[in-house]
């Protein structure tokens, strides 16, 4: 039981940690892409692109928890 | 369909004299992107024609009494007119009658507007008469009585207090009148005085913080205050009448007037952009020459009609564009293709040579987004929301359209994954009538676990969430593993664009070593990994040829790209796995729903009676908010996974829009 705890507190922090870690990188892509926008509204379409590039830690972050509990099954 | 639509660039020299009829056919025609004429020696810049500056003036009165009356209509009557106005277009009208109709709108709000100003100010006038009267009121004094006599002198106003005044006043005079009044707020006074001992009887009020009222407004009043008051109060209660009539006439005047202001403003705005035109020509003394590009098809209309326009006195020639001129970009698609075109005006147009990618986006986006969100019940609600929102925002309605290409393959995925609002089974008690009456063909599975129910499991090709029905320890990799397959072939297809891309651009061979080394590059490696793995047994076979291949790959790399090329290289793999999302994300809002339902919503379910409201209210709020989620979320990853990993490796765009002189945001059809 206790081994089952420790992955489910492994799973937590590989998911939740990158999470965290894609909010601080997304806080300050976001921040520019707003006033790139403000200055020229055309590029809407590149901003949000270029605000949810680092989405991809937080997949990864989700990928390797699922695999830490596949392990416990 | 994979082409931008092909151009041709054409010149245009037509007499002076035909400039205008030139103009209006090309505005009607709306096939010609004008190309800005530069000044040079030879070429002067055009002149506006007609009378451009009257137009404009004209504009700037209309558009001021439009947003004035905005308010006098609502606002559904409003878009109404507006949504008529951008199907009437052909309306005409002489810039006088527009002068006389502006004048006469303008003229009669602006006399209301003053007669409402003077009512304004007598009521004003009248109030303040009142505030006056009011102090005076509460002395029961007839108003003929504050006269001045020969010999005595009134005094009216407010003090603080009034212990002691009288004695202090006698010990002045002994002739004298006072009388006292609570008013609401001020001790209101009135002494009457004899006129010697005026300056002493003043001086004992100023002791008391006496505030005089002038008292010259009462001139010809007579009788008590109170019937003044209650005159006044009458005539501004017909003042405010008076007002609202004309009020209400002004709203009536605009509301009438607000439609053909419209009908003004449509029409003078096309024929402001007429008498515009000419700034973008070049122009000699007798002629103008207009250069400007036309969709290829489109040439010999264009020719045909401006020389029947012209009676043939019209020089029309096709002439060769500089290399590096950025031609403008007009997509071409089918109906079916054409939304998905709202992508890539959101990035950016293909360059006139590139392949333009809206096809494989109408392909696969929808299918990664259904992929994400795949519930049939979400998909039902998506579609029918996107329905809705189609008809309320007509300005969305190619990203509407596209999205419920995606709600249909989310329905889709739905059937695939089994999951109706995130319920993958029912349980057997409740359904069990139902489904035995209805015979449906239903999996019968046994739940373990503390109360051993049974229940109806919902057909499925693929398991998501539930598996063998406990989370724990179920086949949720699969989704991941399919997310990365596709991935793979996505991949591989933005290689095969952008060699095809490579090969119009820069040739066979920077295209081979940029492109196809990517493919050598992966062939090497799926040898390596087959061999490791066991898969390839031949004895003879040895892991140098796959090495072997990986070198060769990379080098080539590095002659087709450089550098930055072999840097690259690992991002073939994270982009690979970059598509996990598609499972990753569908999980995720699948988890949600489960949380939904069988955490907090059947709990209370269970507990029956008045819980059943809030179960239902749970269902609704929860179910509500992963939707918005499911909406956003799935969109963002799937657009990002075609801006990203799929556009990197074959688009660049960049392209300038296709801009028709004569195409505005009313009017953006095109004449077939």
């Amino acid at each position: 039981m206790a081994e089952a705890g420790l992955i489910a507190i492994g799973a937590s922090l590989a998911f939740g940690l990158s999470a965290i870690a894609t909010a601080i990188a997304e806080k300050q892509i976001g921040a520019a892409a707003v006033g790139a926008m403000a200055e020229k509204e055309e590029l809407f379409g590149k901003g949000l692109i270029l605000t949810v590039i680092p989405e991809t830690i937080v997949i990864f972050g989700l990928v390797v928890a699922i695999l830490i509990i596949g392990m416990a099954g | 369909m994979l082409e931008t639509e092909r151009m041709s660039k054409i010149t245009i020299a037509v007499s002076k004299i035909k400039q205008k009829s030139v103009i209006k056919t090309l505005h009607d025609l709306k096939v010609l992107h004008i190309v800005e004429h530069r000044k040079t020696e030879e070429l002067d810049i055009g002149t506006p024609i007609g009378n451009s500056e009257k137009i404009a003036e004209l504009l700037v009165k209309i558009t001021s009494i439009l947003s004035d009356s905005k308010e006098a209509i609502s606002k559904e009557e409003l878009n109404n007119i507006i949504l008529a106005q951008s199907i009437i277009q052909n309306a005409d009208f002489s810039l006088d009658e527009i002068e006389t109709k502006v004048k006469e709108v303008e003229t009669v709000i602006k006399e209301k507007k003053e007669s409402i100003s003077k009512i304004d100010a007598s009521v004003s006038k009248k109030k303040e008469l009142i505030l006056k009267l009011d102090v005076l009121n509460s002395l029961y004094l007839n108003l003929e009585s504050y006269k001045p006599f020969k010999s005595i002198i009134c005094f009216v106003g407010t003090i603080k207090h009034k212990e002691g005044l009288k004695d202090k006043l006698e010990k002045v005079t002994s002739t004298f009148k006072l009388h006292t009044s609570q008013n609401c707020k001020d001790l209101v006074v009135a002494l009457f005085v004899d006129r010697k001992k005026e300056k002493e009887a003043l001086d004992v009020l100023k002791q008391y913080n006496f505030t005089e009222l002038d008292l010259t407004f009462i001139e010809e009043m007579k009788g008590l205050p109170l019937s003044h008051i209650t005159k006044l109060n009458s005539d501004i209660q017909k003042h405010i009448a008076e007002k609202n009539a004309i009020i209400k006439k002004i709203e009536t005047i605009k509301s009438k007037n607000i439609e053909i202001m419209y009908q003004y403003k449509n029409f003078l705005s096309i024929e402001a952009e007429k008498a515009e035109a000419p700034l973008n020509f070049g122009q000699t003394k007798e002629t103008v020459i207009i250069t400007g590009w036309v969709p290829s098809k489109r040439v010999d209309k264009i020719t045909e009609k401006l020389e029947s326009i012209t009676n043939n006195r019209i020089f029309i020639e096709p002439i060769a564009p500089d290399k590096h001129e950025s031609v403008p970009i007009k997509l071409k698609n089918n109906l079916i293709v054409k939304p998905f075109e709202f992508f890539m005006n959101l990035y950016t147009l293909p360059k006139y040579k590139e392949i333009d990618p809206s096809f494989f986006i109408f392909l696969t986006f929808p299918i990664f987004f259904g992929f994400m969100l795949g519930d049939v019940g979400y998909g039902i609600v998506t579609l029918l929301l996107f329905l809705i929102l189609k008809r309320l925002i007509p300005a969305a309605k190619d990203l509407l359209k596209a999205m419920m290409v995606c709600s249909f393959w989310s329905i889709l995925f739905g059937f695939i994954f089994g999951e109706y609002f995130g319920f993958e089974y029912v349980k057997s008690h409740a359904w069990q009538t139902i489904i035995e009456t209805l015979k449906l063909p239903l999996h019968k599975e046994l739940i373990e676990g503390a109360k051993n129910e049974i229940v109806y499991e919902f057909p499925r090709l693929i398991n998501r969430m539930h598996g063998e029905v406990n989370v724990l320890g179920n086949e949720i990799n699969l989704v991941l593993v399919i997310g990365a397959i596709i991935g793979f072939f996505h991949i591989n297809l933005s290689i095969l664009l952008g060699f095809i891309n490579e090969l119009k651009g820069h040739g066979l061979k920077t295209a081979i070593l940029a492109r196809a080394s990517w493919y050598v590059f992966e062939a090497g490696l799926a040898l390596i990994v087959l061999k490791s793995l066991g898969i390839i047994t031949a004895s003879s076979y040895t892991n140098y040829i796959g090495i072997a291949l990986l070198v060769i790959s990379i080098v080539m790399i590095y002659l087709g790209e450089g550098a930055q090329g072999i840097i690259e290289i690992p991002s073939i793999f994270s982009n690979t796995l970059s598509y996990l999302r598609l499972g990753a994300v569908g999980l995720a809002s699948v988890g949600l729903a489960v949380v939904i339902n069988e955490k907090l919503a059947m709990p209370f379910m269970e507990k029956g009676g008045i819980f059943i409201l809030i179960s239902i209210l749970i269902l609704i709020v929860g179910h509500g908010i992963n939707i918005a989620l499911g909406i956003i979320g799935p969109f963002l990853h799937a657009i990002r996974l075609h801006y990203v990993e799929f556009f990197m490796r074959f688009y660049k765009g960049g392209g300038k829009p296709f801009k028709p002189f004569g195409a505005n945001a009313n009017n953006e059809e095109e004449s077939e």
